[in-house]
């Protein structure tokens, strides 16, 4: 079951296109990294999820109810933490959950304390006295106390130390690892996604390139070296597969971008069993830079 | 707990410290006018601005940004505000807001109301001052409330609200220069047709974009309601000329008085003759009606000669009326004049020939009532329709009879409601007089009033006062002093006009024939 589908959504500013015909789905219990370039349109599908802004275009579902017509009974079972989000700076973090406590029946206020301990926030102290990562801890707390089924993080790390990020991470993790909760998270922070979800979205330009589990994505791309010795490897032979191809004399560096097994055996006894060939795995982040310099250089030759 | 309350809850605990301010800025305007009215002299101007300064400036705007206050918290116009990722929906929000509104237009009455008992407010008078102070801060959130849910901010609330004036100050300019040379004066029920279809405009708008943001959070479709009803409140007051009300009723038909009645009698007694002429008011009670103006009347002789032509009375005819009025006297005194007929030949040619008669009568109608009842005692103070009158001194003035020196306020405008009189015009000096009435007695003597030093209307209290001296001599001084009550009375006026009344063969003989004036006119 998918907690969150979107199909053919899309959404214009005036001209702009932010959203182009997106279809994503988020199984249940997954963690989802929704990473992208600035400008991508991660703010902007996250905004139509939570019913914060229209869309122009198509439909998405969130807990099985259209976004538009998330009612409060839907909004029980979501925690939303942006960094965009403009929290009651006047109150303190104690006056914040108790003022959040009412609206949730599920509301575990054992869990409230553990993690007010956990993250180490000041209880009595106003929001707008606080630091920016305990503005999130505190934006975090007030979403993880009442149990969500969906939790969702717009850049939650933007901005904050490692320490913060770590013990950010380390409370979202504890508590969604034990309940099996799904959680949506965009960020820019590919490595700190790569720790924390088990699949991935990549959005450029407001389209979707992939949506898939993580450890699939990392077994499909490889870097390739190829050593030929004393041949030349004829350019115009190597698989359409291979991406960023770079070539200096009888050194080829490329990405498969659809590695297996079976095509790896295959290379190596067929036309590249003469030669040295290595294949090595990539990590989530080097990944994303190819394939968003791979629809760069697509966009510009479709706008030459 | 009810979610509503607790967002209630909430906003009212935000804003505790501002709801104490504004309790104790409307504490002190208040505080300031009382000392005022205390004051005998006018050297106290200083006081008089301070409370010009906070009645008339501050406390509107605090009332004003307050409602900012209010929804600033939860603003319904910034994708990212804390309330819309919570379960709280867009109808509760609404409702919360309202009740905290409510609660904010409660504060100036929950204020005042101590001043109102205090001063003799009955329950009637207390809720007509509520519903007074309530709709003042009412209307000032109609005003506000747009600007504050089109705006995400505090700052952007008073940058929308300062464009939206000067965009509506530059229309209003412009359209004046460009209509300077036929600027005509509006006929006053076009102005009254103005008044209610503008402000019906407004918060028809005003509604619209309220339940535009809460429900659809759509900002650009708001302020395209919120430009268009502007600039076209603003033309409606620059061009709006119909009537749309049904024209203002005649005197006749306010008082629902067909016309005044003639009464004519003649009396022989021996051989001399009188003819009674008296005036009263047809079907209204009499002791809330008198006929004041012109009155004049003539007997004809067939040949048209005139026998008798003479104004009917002499004297203050309304005074005459208020003195029967605050006797409770439900006869009244009327009007009415008697002419004896000496000359035996004009009695004896009435007797063969019978004169006509004709009155005509051009007056107003005026409607008495009683301000204040207190006795003439130094430093009793009462209160009646939002009369403040305290009596500073009463002297005995072998010259002039008895003087009191009296101080008149009106606590009404200084607790911040409207003058009890709802609807009504406040009386003219010139239509109020002060009786000293023994009822038990059924006398009543009518005062002079004199203005004693400046009149003074600044801030929200008008003062003044004056010195009524009561002719009587020094036995009569012990006697009026220990029983009688002074007592104001102001006559409103209910609208002018002119009847006539002819009788073609009024005989003698006919000793007493009703007439209803025909042909009353009323312009």
């Amino acid at each position: 079951m998918n907690i969150i589908e979107t199909q053919q959504l899309s959404r214009r500013y005036g001209r702009a296109e932010a959203l182009h015909s997106l279809d994503l789905a988020v199984p249940a219990g997954s963690v989802f990294a929704f990473i992208g370039p600035n400008g991508a349109g991660k703010t902007t599908t996250i905004k139509v999820l939570m019913n914060l802004l229209e869309p122009t275009g198509g439909q998405a579902r969130v807990l099985g109810v259209d976004s538009r017509k998330l009612t409060p009974r839907e909004r029980r079972q979501i925690g939303y933490v942006s960094e965009n989000q403009k929290l009651p700076d006047w109150m303190t973090v104690d006056q914040l959950m108790r003022y959040c406590r009412p609206f949730y029946p599920t509301w575990d206020r054992d869990l409230e304390k553990k993690l007010l301990h956990q993250f180490e926030l000041p209880a009595d102290r106003k929001l707008k006295l606080l630091s920016r990562g305990m503005l999130m801890k505190t934006a975090l707390l007030s979403s993880l106390a009442y149990r969500p089924k969906l939790l969702v993080l717009d850049e939650p790390f933007s901005g904050l130390d490692p320490l913060v990020r770590d013990e950010f991470i380390k409370g979202a993790l504890e508590v969604s690892q034990q309940e099996e909760w799904t959680i949506f998270i965009s960020s820019h922070d590919i490595n700190e996604v790569e720790q924390l979800a088990d699949r991935v979205g990549i959005i450029d330009g407001g389209r979707l390139q992939l949506a898939e589990p993580i450890a699939e994505l990392q077994g499909r791309f490889r870097r390739i070296e190829v050593t030929a010795g004393g041949e030349d490897l004829s350019l115009a032979d190597l698989p359409e597969t291979w991406l960023e191809v770079e070539r200096a004399g009888n050194f080829v560096r490329a990405i498969e971008s659809r590695c297996s097994d079976e095509r790896l055996a295959g290379y190596r006894q067929g036309r590249l069993a003469e030669v040295e060939f290595t294949a090595k795995p990539m990590t989530l982040r080097e990944i994303f830079v190819v394939l968003a310099r791979v629809n760069r250089v697509k966009a510009g030759q479709a706008a030459a | 707990m009810n979610l509503t309350g607790h967002i209630v809850g909430k906003d009212l605990f935000r804003l505790r410290w501002i709801l104490v301010l504004w309790a104790i800025v409307l504490t002190a305007r208040m505080a300031l006018a009382v000392i005022q009215s205390e004051l005998d002299v006018a050297g106290y101007y200083p006081f008089y601005v301070m409370a010009l300064v906070f009645g008339r400036i501050f406390l509107p705007l605090l009332g004003f940004g307050l409602v900012m206050g209010v929804q600033g918290d939860d603003p319904v116009s910034d994708s990212d505000a804390f309330w819309i990722t919570r379960p709280i929906s867009a109808s509760r929000l609404l409702g919360a807001k309202c009740l905290v509104l409510a609660s904010l237009w409660s504060i100036p009455s929950l204020v005042m109301a101590p001043w109102w008992i205090a001063h003799g407010f009955d329950l009637g008078q207390l809720c007509v001052a509520v519903l007074q102070t309530t709709s003042w801060q009412a209307a000032l959130t109609m005003l506000a409330l747009p600007f504050a849910v089109i705006s995400p901010s505090a700052s952007r609330f008073f940058m929308s609200v300062l464009l939206a004036a000067t965009g509506s100050f530059a229309f209003v300019l412009v359209y004046q220069f460009s209509h300077f040379d036929s600027a005509a004066a509006n006929p006053p029920e076009a102005s009254v047709a103005r008044a209610w279809v503008i402000p019906g405009l407004w918060a028809a708008a005003a509604a619209a974009i309220i339940l535009v943001q809460f429900l659809t959070r759509r900002t650009r479709l708001s302020i395209a309601i919120l430009t268009t009803a502007l600039a076209a409140c603003c033309a409606l007051a620059c061009a709006w000329s119909w009537k749309l009300l049904p024209p203002a009723a005649t005197a006749g038909e306010v008082l629902r008085v067909p016309a005044p009645v003639f009464h004519l009698a003649s009396a022989t007694a021996g051989r001399d003759t009188t003819v009674h002429v008296a005036y009263g008011a047809g079907q209204r009670e009499n002791d809330r009606v008198a006929i004041v103006g012109a009155i004049t009347h003539q007997l004809t002789w067939p040949d048209d000669s005139v026998f008798i032509a003479s104004p009917l009375s002499s004297g203050d005819p309304l005074a005459q009326a208020c003195s029967a009025f605050v006797l409770g006297n439900t006869d009244g005194p009327g009007i009415s004049s008697d002419f004896a007929l000496p000359d035996q030949a004009r009695w004896r040619r009435m007797r063969h020939e019978a004169p006509r008669y004709l009155a005509t009568i051009t007056g107003t109608v005026m409607h008495a009532e009683i301000l204040a009842t207190i006795q003439p005692r130094t430093g009793e103070v009462s209160l009646q329709h939002g009369l403040r009158l305290k009596i500073a001194e009463v002297v005995p003035d072998f010259r002039r009879g008895m003087v009191l020196t009296v101080n008149e306020s009106n606590p009404d405008l200084v607790a911040g409601a409207w003058p009890r009189l709802l609807g009504r015009s406040e009386p003219s000096p010139a239509r109020e007089y002060y009786f000293l009435v023994k009822r038990d007695e059924g006398r009543a003597m009518l005062g002079t009033a004199k203005a004693v030093g400046e009149s003074l209307t600044a801030g929200p209290l008008a003062y003044s006062r004056k010195e009524l001296v009561f002719p009587m001599d020094g036995a009569q001084f012990g006697r009026w002093a220990g029983t009688a009550l002074l007592v104001k009375v102001a006559a409103y006026d209910d609208g002018p006009f002119t009847a006539t009344v002819a009788v073609p063969h009024f005989a003698v003989e006919a000793a007493t024939e009703d007439k209803t004036a025909a042909g009353a006119s009323h312009p």
